[in-house]
């Protein structure tokens, strides 16, 4: 996995998650437009918003990864020295890959059982939604593993509580 | 013992800085895996069916839009206004800061967006003007709390959502509580600064406060689309957040705040936030299946009856269990996984659900300013630069009266149910 | 805040401890009928069996939709799901929702173990695995409203809520109506605000909702009298003895006559209380027979189970 390689995906997985965002907030305020303004509203817009909820959220998980800004308590790594806490943020990291990998497997075998089902207003196949867990799920594996190596070879970036906390917050 | 056993492992991988949202998933996929009649499917189905969710889709559009109301500059003229009406008192800008964070709590949903916007402008801002640096930051920090308690509110979105309780009721809870809050806040202010006469600036003229006034004006707009929407029952909370969106952006227009790179930055800021809460209410959905096929709401009533029978006893009792769970987890993800099993309890005592979430949510909320793991302190420390035992040195004379609103909530059901009860909410 | 709760009451019933217990899970709550009537029926038919069940209401497992696929997957042994939910599985399914298919519960009695119907249970299992042991009456959609209504050009121009599910709005529309589909929890303050001018739901949930405080009328129009279906699979029905399958036949058929007999008084009971405190007022004047013409003509054509429906209101 090249650095450049990884941070293009970084930034696509980003600019997908914006697009997702805004298309969310779109199909709502459509809603409110059909539904209030024309009174005729349309039967999928619940539907369609809340399945690019589903996708922004497991596209996000695996941007979120890559710039280790899931929340988490920094307990016992504020106490701990660099080389101590780069081995447990590892450690966190290896743990995180295991269960993303078993729940992106899990994930893909999930979505091809449901080729069958479609939704009951979008008609959209159930495989396209529950598709988002196993990809997301995959993105994460891909970038825990980036973090873990990248601890290990250079342990001094391991984010301290205040620098993690500091990027939830902006 | 599957319960014990989950709850412990939970423990350990937070301690072990697992982020949150794995930390629920580990154990709930080795429950999963290690009984033979569960396909791990049931463990993705329950994890997309967290999200998969209308009510939840207004908190990604709250959080955008307290993000799009700090860019597009509507935050500054609240508190422009604050500063023209209540400059001249003795220890102005405590009040001002306390008035800020309550204008745009009416359009932002979350406690660190408005911590870290109040203290990056407001803090350095007090400092320079010789208030003391804890001061500073406890104000900043105590109330950036109104903003969850005052619609909109992320807690209650959550809260409504997991007990299945209208989220506009939810919201209204809030409000008295909030106002509690305020009036608090207003007193540990005028206590701590009694002596400092020094710290007042010049008396405004009325027409330069009518003209600051003016310009925070359109703030009010946001609170009147969002919350006339809900409880008109003119639209759904989801609804009403997207014209909420909707709304400040065309202020951030009309102000010619917004740039394209700024929206971008202000989009990809709330994918971060969304994607780190989603996550976790994902994870909380497969955990909280877990507990409920174990009967952990069953236990808990059953435990709890065990160790009283009277309401008041088991209201001291889940207080302390939220006081020390809020220490540790942050309010979302403490309202998930607690909330399905204490609210059936709490229903056995015979407490009304609307007042035993605000109990809940009051109390998850101050765990954003206690030791060891305050989201908001850490959020303050590092966007002022000042260190964390500093902000909670800052924090601590403010914390005394914010418990006694806790107490007020929790022992008078009247605080959260007067609102929603004259409102006809409270069912 | 002050009071006490009486143990007693609070502590539940425990299984014997040597039972085979099998999880059967619904998104009811625990004051509906299908946990006060149903769960204690199945228990009390399957007492001394060494078998019981073990219920999970208020959607602690999941939705409709999830608790299916998790009976079909072998996680649940029992699921409670309505006919919309199983007509994802087999489209057929779906018909015991279509509007006008019973004429009343009396009907709904005779015809729900038809050939008929069976044979749709039977398409469903071949198809997916979910094996229906019997379905309990759910109650009767009745229209609210501000103005009578009492003929299909009475619901013209009337804004009425629906649930989000196109087979209602299909139902509505058929009728005459203009279906807006809302979350339930929204229907009061939309009625009370005039955003809505109708809604549609059988009593007990108009009762529990108060939306006779914001209505002035009940059209009792009886436009589709509702079904929750009990779904298990093989792997739970595998694990059962002779004797016990016998027991489990026996609970499902009386589970059946429980719940429909406390819905109904239930039904009645609360029509009875508003017609003494005029919350709201009763119109039996409906001319369900002009609806029911309409339904019955235009749905067939507009969903995928046309023949089934026909084969059903024919054959009833
Ligand atoms: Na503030
Ligand atoms: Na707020």
């Amino acid at each position: 996995m090249t650095g450049r390689f990884h941070r293009g995906l970084i930034a696509v997985e980003r600019g997908v998650a914006v697009v997702l965002l805004v298309a969310t907030f779109t199909v709502i305020l459509l809603q409110v437009f059909t539904r209030y303004v024309l009174g005729d509203p349309l039967s999928w817009t619940e539907e369609l918003a809340r399945f690019l909820l589903v996708w922004l959220a497991f596209v996000a998980a695996g941007y979120c990864t890559a710039e280790r800004l899931h929340i988490s308590v920094d307990l016992l790594l504020a106490r701990l020295g660099r080389r101590a806490g780069a081995v447990v943020d590892t450690f966190a990291n290896v743990a995180v890959v295991v269960a993303a990998g078993a729940l992106a497997v899990a994930g893909a075998a999930f979505a091809a059982d449901s080729t069958g089902l479609r939704a009951p207003a979008t008609g959209l196949p159930m495989a396209v939604v529950y598709g988002a867990g196993a990809l997301g799920f995959a993105l994460v594996v891909l970038h825990g593993a980036g973090n873990a190596v990248h601890n290990l070879r250079r342990p001094e970036d391991v984010p301290g509580a205040m620098e993690s906390a500091e990027r939830e917050g902006a | 013992m599957t319960l014990a056993v989950m709850v412990v492992a939970l423990l350990v991988l937070l301690l072990l800085r697992v982020p949150v949202a794995f930390a629920l998933l580990i154990p709930s996929l080795a429950y999963v895996a290690l009984d033979p009649g569960v396909g791990l499917g049931v463990a993705v189905q329950q994890t997309l069916s967290g999200v998969n969710s209308f009510p939840i889709l207004a908190v990604p559009m709250f959080i955008l839009l307290g993000n799009l109301a700090n860019a597009s500059g509507i935050t500054d003229r609240v508190y422009d206004a604050a500063v023209a009406f209540l400059g001249h008192i003795r220890g102005s800008l405590g009040y001002v800061n306390v008035a800020t964070s309550f204008g745009f709590s009416w359009m932002s949903g979350a406690a660190i967006a408005d911590a870290a916007a109040m203290g990056r402008v407001q803090v350095p801002q007090m400092i320079k003007r010789g208030y003391p640096t804890p001061f500073a930051l406890g104000v900043t920090g105590a109330s950036s709390l109104i903003a969850p308690m005052i619609p909109p509110s992320i807690p209650a979105i959550m809260y409504a959502v997991t007990a299945g309780l209208s989220v506009g009721a939810l919201f209204v809870v809030g409000i008295v509580p909030a106002a509690l809050l305020v009036v608090a806040l207003c007193l540990t202010v005028w206590w701590l600064l009694r002596h400092r006469s020094d710290l007042r600036g010049e008396r405004t003229s009325w027409p330069v406060r009518a003209k600051a006034l003016l310009a925070a004006l359109p703030a009010v707009g946001a609170a009147v689309v969002i919350l006339g929407g809900i409880l008109g029952g003119v639209a759904t909370p989801t609804e009403a957040s997207a014209v909420g969106v909707l709304y400040v952006f065309l202020l951030a227009l009309a102000y010619r705040q917004l740039t394209w790179s700024k929206l971008y930055r202000t989009l990809v800021q709330s994918v971060e936030t969304t994607g780190s809460v989603l996550l976790i209410v994902a994870s909380a959905a497969l955990f909280g299946w877990v507990l409920a096929r174990e009967r952990a709401p069953q236990l808990a009533a059953e435990t709890m009856i065990d160790l009283t029978t009277y309401t008041v006893v088991f209201l001291i009792l889940v207080n302390v269990l939220l006081f020390v769970v809020g220490a540790v987890l942050e309010p979302t993800a403490a309202i998930l996984i607690l909330v399905p099993v204490l609210a059936p309890v709490a229903e056995t005592f015979g407490v009304h659900p609307l007042h035993f979430a605000a109990i809940v949510i009051v109390n998850l909320l101050l765990g954003l300013l206690t030791p060891p793991v305050g989201l908001v302190l850490f959020v303050l420390s590092s966007v002022t630069k000042q260190p964390v035992p500093a902000v909670i040195k800052g924090v601590l004379p403010f914390y005394l009266l914010m418990v006694g609103v806790l107490l007020l909530v929790t022992f008078v059901p009247s605080v959260s149910l007067w609102l929603p009860t004259a409102l006809g909410l409270a069912g | 805040v002050g009071g006490q709760v009486d143990p007693e009451e609070a502590e539940e019933a425990q299984a014997g401890a040597d039972d085979l217990t099998f999880r059967f899970a619904h998104v009811y709550d625990p004051n509906h009928p299908v946990e006060t009537c149903g769960v204690p029926a199945i228990q009390d038919a399957l007492e001394g069996s060494g078998v019981t069940i073990e219920s999970f209401p208020a959607a602690q497992l999941g939705s409709e939709a999830e608790l299916l696929e998790q009976v079909s997957a072998g996680s649940l042994d029992i699921a409670v799901a309505g006919p919309s939910f199983l007509g994802v599985w087999y489209e057929d399914a779906a018909v015991l929702d279509g509007g006008y298919i019973f004429d009343d519960v009396e009907e709904f009695t005779e015809t729900i173990d038809s050939d008929v119907v069976q044979d749709i249970w039977a398409g469903l299992y071949e198809e997916s695995g979910l094996k229906v042991e019997t379905s309990w009456y759910y109650g009767t959609r009745h229209v609210t409203s501000n103005t009578p209504v009492n003929t299909p050009e009475d619901l013209a121009g009337l804004k009425l809520r629906t649930p989000d599910a196109p087979l209602y709005l299909t139902n509505i529309d058929t009728m005459g109506g203009t279906a807006t589909p809302m979350a339930l929890d929204e229907v009061y303050t939309a009625l009370q605000q005039g955003t809505i001018d109708a809604q549609e739901n059988p009593i007990p949930t108009i009762d529990s909702f108060r939306l006779n405080e914001v209505q002035d009328y009940i059209n009792l129009t009886g436009h589709s009298v509702q079904s929750v279906q009990i779904v298990t699979s093989d792997a739970m029905l595998d694990q059962l003895t002779e004797d016990q399958r016998s027991a489990w036949d026996e609970a499902m058929t009386t589970s059946a006559d429980a719940v429909r007999e406390c819905i109904v008084s239930a039904e009645e009971e609360t029509l009875e209380a508003w017609r003494e405190d005029g919350s709201i007022e009763i119109n039996d004047d409906v001319d369900r027979e002009a609806f029911a013409e309409q339904v019955r003509d235009e749905l067939p054509g507009r969903v995928p189970w046309g023949e089934t429906y026909r084969d059903i209101v024919e054959g009833s």
